[in-house]
C-alpha cells in the first residue's frame, strides 16, 4: 500500500498498516466515479431520440449529423470562443495584478477587499447585465444619452450588443475568481526568487515577468483554463445582451433547444454538443496535464522557513488604491445599484421622475416568506456540505495524481476536469435519470438535498481540483520526506505537514466553492422539487419571469445576510494567519 | 345498504354545511366523496414558472379559496419549475421510474401535452358530473385528460410609447414595410408562428418564404418573459408574444405602458389546460383546485386577476368579450385546441425547422 506513496515505511510505522493511501485512492475513486456515471448518461443521450426511460427510446446518430451539417453550430462554438477569449483576457488583466497588490504589497484595506471580492459573486448576472443596458443600450442607456447630448451626436456612440463587448463584462464578472486563484499561489510563493532578481539588480517589472510570472504559471494556467471554460458557459450576458441582437454562444443555444415552446427538450442535441465540449475539455486537460509534468520546477514552498516578502508601494500607492476602486465602481458598484434600483420598483425602468415617484418596498414585502426560508435554509446546508466534500475529495484526487506512482493516476485529474465542459442542466438531466431509474430502489435520493449534493460536488470538481493541484505543485517533497524520515506515517504527514501548508488555498477555495453554491443556476432546473428548492433557484424563477424587482429584493436579502458572514469569515482567517491581511 | 346510504347523506350535508358558505358550489354526491378524500390528502402540491398558478401568491389565494369554498383545510403549496415542456418530460420520467409525481396539477397547451396523451401520464376525470353547473362537456379535452380553463391571444406585444406603429398593422405582409426594418423583436421559436404553417392556413412553403423575409426585418429575438424589457422600451414590439402578454402583462395592467395587438390574419386563440398527473400524490385535492379555477369566483378572482386572462368559453369572461369585440371587426380567430392540434400532425417539428431561419443575422 505504501508503495503507492513511493516511500519505504519508516521503520516505527512497520507494525502499522498505512491505511491513507488506500482511503485516498478510493476517496478519488468514489469522486471520479461518480463523474463517470455522469458523463456516461450524457453519452448515453447523445445517442437517443425521445424521451429518456420512455421505452419507446431509439437510438441514432442524427444528433452528431445534425450537429456537424449545421453551419450554425460552428458559428455558435466561434461566437462562444471569442466571448470567452475576451472574457479571460480582461479578467486575468485586472485580476492578477490586484491579487499581488493584495498578497505582495503593504496595500491598505486588505479584509474588505476580500470581503468585496467574494461578494462579487453574491450580485446576480442578470443585475450586471441589465445595469450595462441601462447604461450603454443605444436606445435607452443613459451615457449614450448623454453623450449624445452633450456632444449632439445623432446616434448612439456605446453599444454593448456585441460579442467583444460582452466578453468583456463577463471578464469583469470573473474577475473575483480568477482573483481567488491567483491569490492563493501567490500567498504560498516564497520570495527568495523574487528577493534574487532584485538583488541581482532586476526592476521590479523585470522581476515579476521574469520571475513571478513563470514560477506562478500552474496557477495561472489553471484560472486561465478555469475562467476560459467559465466563459463557454456563462449565460446572464449572452441571455440579455446576446440573444435581443441574435449572437448565439453555447449557453444560450443549449437553453433554447432545452426549453422549447413546443414539444419535448431536445436533450440529445445537447448532450451531443456535450460531448464535443467533453472532447475540446479533454485537450485542455492534456494540456494542463502536460504543464504539470513540470511540477517539481514550480515547487516553491520547501523546507526552508520563509515569510512572504511585503513590497512596500510608496509613491504608487495612491494610483494602486485609485486603480482597485476604480474595478469596484465599474464592475461591482454599478451592478449593486443596478440591483437596489430593481428591488424598489414594481417594473425595470430606467432611472427618470416617474419611476423615482414608483420607488416603493412592495417587492420585499410580497416576497414568499416561507419559501424564502426554506430555500434559505437549504442553500446554508449546501453552502456547508458542497465545499466540504468537493475540497476532500479534491485533496485526495491531487495527492493520487501528483504525490503517487500508481499506474493511470492521470485518469483521475482528467475526468475530475470534464464537468466544466458539460452544461450544468445537462448534468442535471443526467442525475435526474441516475436518480430516478438507478439509484431509487438502493439509495432514494430524488426530491432530497443529497441529489443536489451529489451534482454539486461533480460539477465543483473541476475547480477543486485545479486549487488543490496548484497548491500541491508548489509544496516541495522535501518537506514530506523529511516527515517520514522522522517515522511519520501517509496519515501524519498528510495531517501535520500537506494540509497546514494547503490550509490557505483551501480556504480560499471552500469559501469560492461555498459562494459557487449559492449562485448556481442551471443546476438545480431539472431536479429541484419543494423537498430541495435551493435560494438561487428561487431568484432564477423570478427572473425567468420577468419579476426582476422580487429577484433583486431576494437577492439584496441575501447579500445582507451573507455580508457580515463574509467579513467574519476573512477576519477568523487572518486571526488563524491562513491569509495575508497585513 | 341503508346504512351507507344514510353515511352518505350525512356526508353530502356536513360538506354541503361547509361548501353553504360560500354558496356557490353545488355539491354533488361525486364531488362530496372528492372533498373528503382530498381533505384526508391535506395537500396540494404545485411545481411550475412563477407565472403559471400566480408562483406563491396565487398558492396562497388558493389556499383560502379552496378552503372557504369547500370547506377544506388544505394546505397548498407552490414550488418554482420549468416550462410546460420540460417539466412534462418530468413528469413523465417520474411516472415511469414509479415515483409520485412532484406536482399534482399540471398546466399546459395541447402542444405539450398531446406527445403524452397515448403514454397514460395523465387522470380521466369526469369533469362535467363534478361540477355541471359550470363546466360542459366541450370544456372537457384529451378523452377527459384535459380541462379548458383559460384562453389567451397571442399578438403584438408592444410599448405604446417607444412602439406607437404598432396599431396600424393589420396583416403580417405590414410587418415587411421597409420603414419597420428594426423596430421589432421576435421569439427565438417563433412563438405563434406555428398556426400558420398548417395546410389549411398559410402552409410550410408560404411560410417559409414570408419567414425569410421577415428574419432581415428583425432588431433581434427576446423570450415571452422579456415583458420589462419592452416595458423600459429596450424591446419596443414583440412579434408575437406567447400568450397576449395576458400573464406577464398583469402588473401593467391599466398603467397604459404595454398593450396587445392581435394581427388579423394570424389571429389565434390558445386554449390553456390543467391535468392530473397519474400519479400525481393528492390526486382529489387537485381535482378541487381544478374545480375551483372553473368556479365564478375562480375564474374572476384567480384566473382573470393572478394569472392574466380568463375562459373564452364563459360568456361573462373579459376574454369573451375582448374576443367577440375583435370578431365583430372581421378577425376571424384559429382556436387552438387539441382537436386542432391533432388534426395538424407535425406543426411543432416544422416551427423548429422555421425557427433556424430568425437565428440568423
Amino acid at each position: 500500500m505504501t508503495a503507492m506513496a513511493g516511500k519505504a515505511p519508516a521503520p516505527a510505522e512497520r507494525r502499522r498498516r498505512d491505511w491513507a493511501p488506500a482511503g485516498m485512492v478510493g476517496v478519488a475513486m468514489v469522486a471520479t466515479g461518480a463523474v463517470l456515471a455522469l458523463l456516461a448518461v450524457v453519452f448515453w443521450l447523445s445517442f437517443v431520440e425521445g424521451t429518456p426511460g420512455d421505452p419507446a427510446l431509439v437510438y441514432t446518430l442524427d444528433h452528431y449529423r445534425a450537429m456537424f451539417f449545421d453551419s450554425f453550430t460552428y458559428r455558435v462554438l466561434w461566437n462562444t470562443v471569442l466571448f470567452s477569449a475576451m472574457a479571460l483576457s480582461v479578467a486575468l488583466a485586472l485580476a492578477v495584478p490586484i491579487a499581488w497588490l493584495i498578497e505582495r504589497t503593504d496595500f491598505p484595506g486588505k479584509p474588505l477587499i476580500l470581503t468585496l471580492m467574494t461578494t462579487a459573486l453574491l450580485i446576480p448576472g442578470f443585475a450586471v447585465s441589465l445595469g450595462w443596458v441601462f447604461l450603454l443600450h443605444p436606445k435607452i442607456g443613459l451615457v449614450n444619452h448623454w453623450l449624445m447630448a452633450v456632444f449632439g451626436l445623432s446616434e448612439a456612440p456605446l453599444d454593448v450588443g456585441n460579442i467583444f463587448a460582452m466578453g468583456a463584462i463577463e471578464g469583469m464578472n470573473l474577475t473575483p475568481l480568477a482573483f481567488i486563484m491567483t491569490a492563493a499561489a501567490l500567498r504560498a510563493m516564497d520570495p527568495a526568487l523574487e528577493e534574487a532578481a532584485a538583488t541581482s539588480g532586476a526592476r521590479p517589472w523585470q522581476t515579476a515577468w521574469r520571475v513571478t510570472l513563470p514560477v506562478l504559471w500552474p496557477a495561472l494556467l489553471a484560472a486561465a483554463i478555469y475562467v476560459a471554460t467559465i466563459g463557454f458557459a456563462a449565460f446572464d450576458v449572452p441571455a440579455i445582451l446576446g440573444l435581443s441582437r441574435r449572437i448565439f454562444t453555447f449557453s444560450t443555444y443549449v437553453f433554447w433547444v432545452l426549453t422549447p415552446s413546443e414539444g419535448a427538450p431536445e436533450y440529445g442535441s445537447v448532450a451531443c454538443l456535450s460531448v464535443l465540449m467533453t472532447a475540446i475539455a479533454a485537450l485542455m486537460s492534456w494540456a494542463y496535464r502536460r504543464a504539470q509534468r513540470q511540477a517539481p520546477k514550480y515547487a516553491v514552498v520547501t523546507g526552508k522557513g520563509y515569510r512572504p516578502r511585503i513590497a512596500r508601494l510608496g509613491r504608487a500607492k495612491l494610483p494602486a488604491i485609485l486603480g482597485v476602486a476604480l474595478y469596484f465602481v465599474v464592475a461591482q458598484l454599478l451592478p449593486l445599484l443596478m440591483l437596489c434600483w430593481a428591488a424598489l420598483l414594481p417594473y425595470l425602468q430606467p432611472p427618470s421622475a416617474a419611476a423615482l415617484a414608483a420607488v416603493s418596498l412592495n417587492n420585499f414585502r410580497n416576497l414568499p416568506q416561507a419559501l424564502l426560508w426554506r430555500a434559505g435554509t437549504n442553500t446554508a446546508i449546501l453552502m456547508a456540505v458542497v465545499p466540504t466534500i468537493t475540497l476532500f475529495a479534491s485533496v485526495a484526487i491531487s495527492w493520487v495524481v501528483l504525490r503517487t506512482r500508481i499506474r493511470f493516476r492521470g485518469v483521475f485529474d482528467f475526468l475530475a476536469f470534464l464537468p466544466l465542459a458539460i452544461p450544468a442542466i445537462v448534468f442535471s438531466v443526467a442525475a435526474l435519470l441516475i436518480a430516478l431509474f438507478v439509484l431509487r430502489s438502493i439509495v432514494p435520493i430524488y426530491g432530497t438535498l443529497w441529489i443536489l449534493i451529489l451534482v454539486y460536488v461533480v460539477a465543483r470538481l473541476s475547480y477543486g481540483t485545479r486549487m488543490t493541484n496548484g497548491a500541491l505543485i508548489q509544496i516541495h517533497t522535501e518537506l514530506e520526506e523529511s516527515a517520514r524520515v522522522c517515522g511519520a506515517s501517509t496519515g501524519g504527514v498528510l495531517r501535520r505537514v500537506l494540509l497546514p501548508l494547503l490550509m490557505p488555498s483551501l480556504v480560499y477555495a471552500w469559501i469560492w466553492i461555498a459562494l459557487l453554491t449559492y449562485r448556481e443556476l442551471s443546476l438545480p432546473v431539472v431536479i429541484s422539487t419543494s423537498g430541495n428548492l435551493p435560494f438561487s433557484y428561487l431568484v432564477w424563477g423570478f427572473v425567468q419571469d420577468s419579476a426582476y424587482g422580487q429577484a433583486a429584493a431576494a437577492s439584496l436579502i441575501m447579500l445582507a445576510l451573507m455580508l457580515p458572514i463574509l467579513l467574519l469569515y476573512w477576519l477568523v482567517a487572518r486571526r488563524a494567519g491562513i491569509v495575508a491581511l497585513r | 345498504m341503508m346504512f351507507r346510504l344514510a353515511a352518505l347523506v350525512c356526508l353530502s350535508s356536513a360538506f354541503a354545511i361547509g361548501a353553504a358558505q360560500a354558496a356557490t358550489v353545488p355539491m354533488t354526491p361525486e364531488l362530496a366523496k372528492v372533498v373528503k378524500a382530498a381533505e384526508a390528502e391535506g395537500t396540494i402540491s404545485l411545481r411550475s414558472t412563477n407565472t403559471v398558478f400566480a408562483g406563491p401568491e396565487g398558492a396562497k389565494f388558493a389556499q383560502d379559496a379552496i378552503n372557504k369554498t369547500f370547506g377544506t383545510h388544505l394546505t397548498v403549496a407552490w414550488t418554482p419549475g420549468p416550462a410546460y415542456g420540460p417539466l412534462a418530460a418530468i413528469l413523465y420520467q417520474e411516472k415511469l421510474a414509479g415515483q409520485k409525481s412532484s406536482t399534482d396539477v399540471y398546466t399546459t397547451t395541447a402542444v405539450q401535452m398531446t406527445p403524452y396523451l397515448d403514454k397514460d401520464l395523465f387522470r380521466v376525470v369526469d369533469w362535467a358530473k363534478l361540477m355541471p353547473s359550470r363546466i360542459n362537456p366541450d370544456m372537457v379535452e384529451a378523452e377527459g385528460r384535459a380541462l379548458r380553463f383559460q384562453t389567451v391571444l397571442p399578438g403584438i406585444l408592444y410599448n405604446r410609447k417607444a412602439a406607437p406603429w404598432v396599431s396600424s398593422i393589420e396583416t403580417t405582409a405590414d410587418l415587411l414595410k421597409p420603414e419597420l426594418k428594426g423596430k421589432f423583436y421576435t421569439t427565438p421559436f417563433l412563438a405563434g408562428f406555428d398556426v400558420l404553417l398548417a395546410n389549411d392556413v398559410w402552409g410550410v412553403p408560404k411560410t417559409e418564404d414570408f419567414v425569410r423575409r421577415l428574419s432581415p426585418q428583425l432588431a433581434g429575438l427576446a423570450g415571452c418573459e422579456a415583458t420589462d424589457r419592452i416595458a423600459s422600451g429596450e424591446i419596443p414590439a414583440l412579434v408575437v408574444d406567447c400568450s397576449g402578454g395576458a400573464v406577464n402583462r398583469l402588473k401593467y395592467r391599466g398603467k397604459g405602458i404595454l398593450a396587445n395587438h392581435v394581427i388579423r390574419d394570424m389571429a389565434q386563440k390558445r386554449e390553456d389546460y390543467l391535468a392530473i398527473p397519474v400519479n400525481a400524490p393528492h390526486p382529489n385535492a387537485a381535482i378541487l383546485y381544478t374545480l375551483y379555477v372553473m368556479t365564478h369566483e375562480g375564474q374572476e378572482r384567480m384566473v382573470y386577476d393572478l394569472f392574466g386572462d380568463d375562459l373564452y368559453d364563459f360568456p361573462d369572461s373579459h376574454i369573451h368579450r375582448e374576443a367577440d369585440a375583435l370578431a365583430a371587426k372581421g378577425i376571424k380567430f384559429i382556436d387552438v385546441t387539441f382537436d386542432w392540434w391533432r388534426a395538424h400532425p407535425g406543426l411543432d417539428k416544422a416551427n423548429a425547422a422555421l425557427a433556424k431561419l430568425v437565428r440568423q443575422r
